[in-house]
């Protein structure tokens, strides 16, 4: 008797979870298409004044932009006058969601899988194949072709091909934010101890310069890290020479030369990297715990702790670098600037599954790849308020107002659409747009510029590399083991894990798409 | 009791066991005090130590300063803390009172039903979109207090079993002969007489919200919700998505807005001071409670 009422229990709560689940999901679609069609019935309709870029405009719509970052004092008043120009220009409102860093890669799944009502979310290139796989985001392919008017011009400086760095397996997940080459790898110094020391920048060509310099700082410091590096931070994701299609799993050697996969931790140049650190550690150039330790670079050299770091570098590091330490930095380039999919499409803009109307919100998003004057808003806030423009064409705060005490300070044009259009903040060099498109064209391209591999099929394969890899990785490139004895090891489970099948499955991929160009 | 020599022994392991593991749980919470007052430079220099070189306030005087975030976040939690624990103990032990009269009908199935969410639950995302879908509760106050932490199938089962075992039948029936109805009964003979058990499972519902971050996490974006937990979480993680990999050059900057390590720490050690405080004058009825409520009937 008792278990015949706990079995229609289960049955009947099966029975209700299925029928809500079904009903749910049929009506989205059900809504989803219908107000499709009836976008496409009125775009024939429409009269030209309500048509921009082939979408009809003439219902109002609202948009959720997903950003990363904290909530601004000031969010609303500049939301105002950025609707403002929105609803005249577009018919468009928008509606910011702000997710700090750390929360985002919690928060954004769940809202995108939840219903949430969002249409512009922040794609990072690792989690791509996730959002995809599960539904999260649209594949904006057709819509590129059809309605990409400004994004298409914004990238013509640099070369077309890189806003089609944002695909898998020909799905469009984003659209990569406007921005420099990022790919070549820096060693930032402190000025004051690199001068002591009786160095200049010009001293040093490649990493193989730095044992002389280390040698006399570290006579002048002993107390000091000559080289400081922090858990997952280690050299290879920092001092780059390939192009490691996405994952390190397989690359192509020499920022990508030829289109032959490979396994870069067996190659003389990974071992070459590790040697050297290994030499250094020895030596007492790398702190024994920098496998483990989490204190950033930052902070090591304000604390007088260290000398030098990797960073990825750009026309605007040395700025960079300087204010995030309060110290002033000299980074010298160590590698050539290369130009992968990886490194260019790290961040894009796509558009959530969920999105009401997704021409609408691809409107929003190719009118943001052209509009400084939104861009400045997001970025800075409203001028005269927030900020002021110098005599230099540089923005600043304006008189009495500073960091700490101002209400928009957002300031993170790194991941906004296309922060090429808008301002440039004091501290950086007034050209830096142009120096950044220059650096772009300049870089080594990669022969697989526009590949990303599908890893769906491999995901066992990916899970177990990933294990071995951080098991050893971090140990190997801070040179805290001897890479003669641990390396071979590395590369044996590496094997054992399925190392070869990866490499295999990516030259297939890669040749497939090679001669589909 | 015989002082044999063996008892004395005895006496003597057991301090010892004791000893050391008081030292195993006081150790952290005094190195992360140290941290808090060492000054910021030595901390980074000379890592963390019990006998830091150069002790510094600066960390609290930040806080006491430019900390009117950090003091919202704190009332946030006050208050989710103090609504939740009694919204909780009340729920709960209307419903373990109920559970625990006799004549309840259904009362198995209602039993089966409450224990049935012990072991089974509809997941992340699921759970995400009835509250967020069907309650609307993202970015509300509520977000902090009803998710998970509302009402926990243990705590109605412990109460339960307490009024059941631990409160003779005869004082109910006595009850009832005097003329008193259920509500009546609930008040002044089951809440009075079963305040070990309630002081026990409100200090867990207590416990369980003052050091919640996940619903913060899940269900607000906007700071003006956030209790201190998800602040110290904010701080760390952003610190962790900056170290491991995930940032960009563009982003180094970033850093330089971050409070500094012993502000992480005194943050921390200031979020977890109420709990050390309260956590003495509860202990009396702590064991009590858990061990009348734990045997199963």
């Amino acid at each position: 008797m008792k278990k015949r009422v706990v079995s229609w229990l289960l049955t009947g709560i099966l029975a209700v979870s299925m029928l809500t689940g079904c009903g749910d999901s049929a009506k989205q679609d059900n809504g989803g298409s219908a107000e499709t069609e009836a976008a496409a019935k009125t775009q024939t309709e429409g009269e030209g004044g309500n048509v921009v870029n082939g979408i009809d405009i003439s219902e109002p719509y609202e948009a959720t932009m997903v950003l990363i970052g904290s909530q601004q004092a000031d969010q609303q008043m500049v939301l105002d006058k950025i609707n403002e120009i929105l609803m005249r220009d577009i018919n468009t409102k928008m509606d910011i969601v702000m997710l700090s860093m750390g929360d985002f890669t919690t928060q954004l799944p769940l809202m995108l899988q939840g219903g949430d009502k969002v249409d512009l979310v922040p794609v990072i290139n690792s989690f791509a194949g996730t959002f995809i796989n599960n539904k999260m985001v649209l594949d904006l392919s057709g819509y590129v072709e059809q309605y990409g008017v400004n994004m298409k011009e914004a990238f013509a400086d640099m070369g077309e091909e890189l806003l089609y760095t944002g695909c898998i397996n020909d799905f469009m997940f984003g659209i990569p934010v406007v921005k420099g080459s990022s790919g070549v790898s820096t060693i930032c110094m402190r000025a004051d101890w690199l001068e002591e020391a009786g160095f200049t920048r010009e001293d040093i060509k490649g990493v193989e310069d730095m044992d002389q310099v280390y040698e006399k700082v570290y006579a002048n410091h002993p107390e000091a890290i000559m080289m400081w590096m922090t858990k997952g931070n280690t050299a290879d994701s920092r001092y780059e020479v390939t192009d490691p299609l996405t994952d390190y799993n397989g690359v192509l050697l020499n920022y990508g030369e030829k289109p032959e996969v490979v396994n870069y931790f067996a190659s003389d140049e990974y071992k070459e990297l590790v040697t050297r650190h290994y030499e250094w550690a020895q030596k007492g150039w790398i702190s024994k715990d920098a496998a483990t330790t989490t204190d950033t670079a930052a902070s090591a050299i304000q604390a007088g702790r260290a000398f030098s770091y990797y960073t990825p570098g750009g026309p605007d590091a040395e700025a960079a670098n300087s204010a995030g330490s309060g110290t002033e930095m000299i980074c010298v380039p160590v590698t050539e600037g290369q130009l992968t999919t990886t490194g260019y499409c790290w961040n894009s803009w796509g558009i959530a599954q969920a999105s009401e109307n997704p021409e609408r919100a691809f409107l929003l998003l190719d009118y943001l790849y052209n509009s400084g004057e939104v861009t400045d808003l997001i970025n800075f806030g409203i001028e005269g308020t927030h900020y002021v423009v110098g005599e230099d064409g540089l923005y600043h705060y304006p008189d009495g107002v500073d960091l700490t005490s101002s209400s928009y300070t957002f300031n993170q044009g790194w991941e906004l659409p296309n922060q090429f259009r808008g301002g440039i903040w004091e501290g950086n060099d007034p050209d830096l747009w142009e120096k950044n498109i220059e650096a772009t064209k300049s870089a080594k391209h990669s022969c697989a510029l526009g590949f990303a591999y599908d890893s769906s099929a491999l995901s066992t394969e990916i899970a177990a590399l990933s294990n071995i890899k951080s098991q050893y990785i971090d140990s190997l490139n801070t040179g805290a083991v001897d890479p003669s004895v641990e390396l071979p090891k590395f590369l044996e489970e590496l094997d054992n894990a399925g190392m070869q099948k990866v490499i295999e499955e990516k030259q297939a991929q890669l040749d497939a798409w090679y001669a589909s160009k | 009791m015989l002082k044999t020599r063996e008892n004395r022994r005895y006496q003597i392991l057991c301090n010892v066991v004791l000893a050391l593991l008081t030292i195993f749980m006081v150790f952290p919470f005094a190195l992360l005090f140290m941290s808090s007052i060492t000054e910021e430079n030595t901390l980074i220099m000379n890592g963390y130590s019990l006998f830091p070189r150069k002790l510094s306030l600066e960390a609290y005087k930040y806080i006491f300063q430019n900390g009117q975030k950090i003091f919202h976040a704190y009332g946030v939690t006050i208050f989710v803390t103090v609504a939740g624990t009694c919204i909780n103990l009340w729920m709960s032990s209307m419903l373990a009172f109920g559970l625990s009269r006799k004549n309840l009908p259904f009362r198995r199935v209602i039993t089966f039903y409450v224990f049935f969410t012990m072991l089974f639950n509809g997941g992340l995302v699921p759970t995400y979109m009835m509250y967020t879908g069907t309650f609307h509760i993202k970015n509300t106050i509520f977000a902090m207090i009803v998710p998970n932490l509302l009402m926990s199938a243990v705590n109605v089962l412990l109460v339960r079993t307490y009024f059941t075992n631990s409160i003779p039948e005869a004082l109910y029936e006595a009850a009832e002969i005097d003329g008193a109805g259920q509500m009546r009964i609930y008040f002044q003979v089951a809440l009075p007489l079963g305040k070990p058990i309630l002081v026990t499972t409100g200090l867990f519902a207590a416990l369980g919200y003052w050091n919640d971050w996940t619903n913060g996490l899940y269900y607000v974006n906007q700071e003006q919700f956030w209790g201190i937990q998800n602040l110290l979480n904010k701080m760390i993680s952003d610190v962790q998505a900056l170290t491991s990999g995930l940032m960009s050059k563009e982003m180094a900057g970033m850093i330089a807005t971050m409070p500094s390590v012993s502000v992480r720490m005194a943050i921390a050690f200031v979020a977890m001071l109420p709990i050390l405080a309260v956590y003495p004058f509860l202990q009396k009825y702590f064991a009590e409670g858990i061990a009348m409520g734990a045997v199963k009937g």
